[in-house]
């Protein structure tokens, strides 16, 4: 890229165009190193080709401040202001890492994804997924295998789903399967029926109880982390709160194949045949699930040809 | 000579709407005047805080407020934004939209800042033909608020109010004067605020804005997070009296106290209109808590319900 060089005293200082000032700003007080350090930066000199100590070419002093001084106070707040919001996104994750690692999350975060959305609500989008790119890999210890990542990972990814939940597209005011409708149908009909999921269903794998520990956290009991073990569990949207339902395993496996269109015969089917169970047994806990979906409104309506 | 406001109504003593305050206007339906919400809250909103904005447009004037359209941006408008921006005014049928000159970010990235730019001959057509091109869009006229900001640029040749000016001029856009902005940025850049409001073209300011800021000692910070300075209040009071009056809104966002602290701030407005009446006693200094630093507006995050 073409380097624009510092104006020497008698030329103006509007040899800058404004996108060059714009991205020279923007790499200065979003750099991880501080003012001095993102003057100095590859990113900031590419666009304007000043020194730590020609800086008052291009932000002037005042009275009682330095340049760097004033271009600090955004300098501070890009982060501060950032990281605020994160932690209000993920309060769980801030309990179980604690503030200030949570913050060293954050701060990494926030240089491997910077906003680009008009709105904050996106501003943890990714965050789920940094933990993932920067997991530190399973540690060993006396006790054996140390797979807390995973752990935060899962946290992180419940967090991020609620908040979508509560905010996205939701079904308020419109009717909703019941379960009489389904029993009222044949079986037939039923069978190559289509469910059709609220658009605020999300249905979720976990491999750390983490809807449980959050349940503990948001009743102030302290929770530590806790030990490996799966947990299954939808979230759903009525009267504008977000409600949580732990799920079987069969249960989450049959819902999966539900809501990837396949029709409910064909998905029934398919975990039946993966499992060891007799079918008095399955239809029993089949009917029992179909009642609680249908309670809590995880279907708009059944399709059927 | 424009019509005074652009016509727009003086809708009275008007509070930020702020999701903290929700359950309490809905019991209670205070009797404040009007609410300003800041756009980009709800523009996405398919949850309770859409729902709770519809059910209060249902009772009281909304104007909306943004923080993202970053007008002075070298980036290309994003009209998915603006579309957003018109059909949520549509919606609850905003009484105006306002931004600031400001810009927020460039190359694609948001810093969620108010950023300032150089004010120039450059910058200037640059800003006018963004504005003309954004009214053109919204089909209405915009307001501009004046932002507070820490930084000035060796490359600047026209003061803030006289670059406000000749937008509002050349644009035909209205203003957003905010008074503690004003005073903020007279102090950070060693200026005159009763010379800044000398210039301001009143007849096109619409709506004033009120907030408590932070001050560092060396410099103030825009913080929203506490009352009204008595020095602000007196700038109010000569903005009040050159305009005759004009909407006017407390924007409170950190340290948010319960709605009736907020809505009894903004209602000590009453004491600075009229220039017959007697002055309240202006303290010497500015009496906000001094601290190291702070995080400056805008910040704005919606806490999920869960059960």
């Amino acid at each position: 890229m073409e380097k624009q060089t510092a104006p020497s005293d008698n030329q103006l200082a509007s040899a800058f165009d404004l996108r060059r000032l714009q991205k020279w700003m923007q790499a200065v007080i979003s750099h991880s190193g501080g003012i001095e350090t993102g003057i100095e930066s590859e990113e900031a000199r590419q666009e304007i080709d000043v020194s730590v100590g020609e800086v008052e070419r291009i932000i002037e002093r005042s009275n009682n401040l330095t340049s760097i001084e004033r271009l600090g106070v955004y300098g501070n707040a890009y982060y501060a202001r950032l990281m605020e919001c994160l932690r209000e996104s993920f309060p769980a994750l801030v309990h179980a890492l604690g503030e200030e690692v949570f913050d060293e999350f954050s701060f990494g975060y926030l240089q491997q994804y910077p906003s680009n959305n008009y709105s904050l609500c996106h501003l943890g989008n990714s965050f789920a997924k940094h933990l993932e790119q920067t997991r530190p890999d399973a540690q060993q210890s006396e006790a054996g295998t140390v797979d807390w990542p995973d752990f935060l990972i899962d946290l992180a990814t419940f967090e991020w789903n609620i908040e979508q939940v509560f905010d996205g597209p939701g079904v308020e005011g419109q009717s909703l399967l019941d379960g009489e409708q389904l029993q009222t149908m044949s079986q037939e009909r039923w069978a190559n029926g289509i469910l059709e999921p609220v658009p605020c269903l999300r249905i979720l794998a976990f491999r750390f109880p983490v809807n449980d520990y959050f349940t503990r956290f948001r009743e102030g009991k302290q929770p530590e982390i806790p030990a490996p073990g799966e947990q299954f569990v939808a979230l759903t949207r009525r009267h504008y709160v977000v409600w949580r339902f732990e799920l079987e395993q069969l249960e989450y496996e049959l819902l999966q194949r539900i809501m990837q269109g396949e029709t409910i015969g064909e998905s029934i089917q398919a975990v039946a045949d993966g499992i060891d169970t007799q079918q008095e047994e399955l239809a029993g806990r089949l009917a029992s699930w179909f009642q609680k979906w249908a309670e809590a409104g995880f279907f708009q309506a059944i399709k059927t040809s | 000579m424009a019509e005074a406001r652009l016509g727009y109504p003086n809708l009275g003593l008007g509070v930020g709407l702020r999701t903290v305050h929700f359950p309490h206007i809905l019991k209670h339906g205070p009797g404040v005047d009007w609410f300003e919400i800041i756009s980009e809250n709800f523009m996405d909103s398919g949850g309770r805080p859409r729902y709770t904005l519809d059910q209060i447009a249902e009772r009281y004037p909304i104007v909306m407020h943004g923080v993202s359209l970053s007008i002075g941006s070298t980036d290309p408008l994003d009209f998915e934004y603006l579309k957003k921006l018109k059909k949520l005014a549509e919606d609850v049928s905003a009484c105006w939209i306002s931004d600031h000159l400001c810009w927020t970010g460039v190359a694609g990235r948001n810093t969620h800042d108010l950023l300032p730019i150089p004010l120039n001959e450059s910058t200037f057509a640059h800003v006018r033909e963004r504005m003309r091109v954004v009214q053109d869009y919204l089909q209405q006229p915009l307001l501009l608020e004046n932002p507070s900001s820490y930084v000035t640029f060796a490359d600047s040749t026209i003061p803030e109010w006289e670059f406000l000016g000749r937008l509002v001029e050349e644009t035909q856009c209205g203003l957003l004067l905010d008074v503690n902005n004003i005073y903020v940025s007279s102090v950070n850049h060693d200026f005159d605020p009763y010379e800044y409001l000398e210039h301001v073209p009143f007849e096109s300011v619409v709506q004033c804005h009120l907030a408590g800021h932070t001050n560092c000692s060396t410099h103030l910070i825009d913080t929203h997070d506490s009352e009204v300075i008595d020095r602000v209040w007196e700038l109010y009071r000569v903005a009040h009296q050159r305009t005759g009056g004009i909407a006017t809104l407390l924007e409170w966002d950190a340290n948010i106290p319960p709605f009736e602290v907020v809505h009894a701030e903004v209602l000590k407005a009453k004491q600075y209109m009229g220039s017959h009446l007697p002055e309240t006693k202006s303290s010497e200094s500015d009496r906000s808590a001094t601290q190291k630093s702070a995080v400056p507006h805008p910040l704005h995050y919606v806490a999920p319900e869960v059960q």
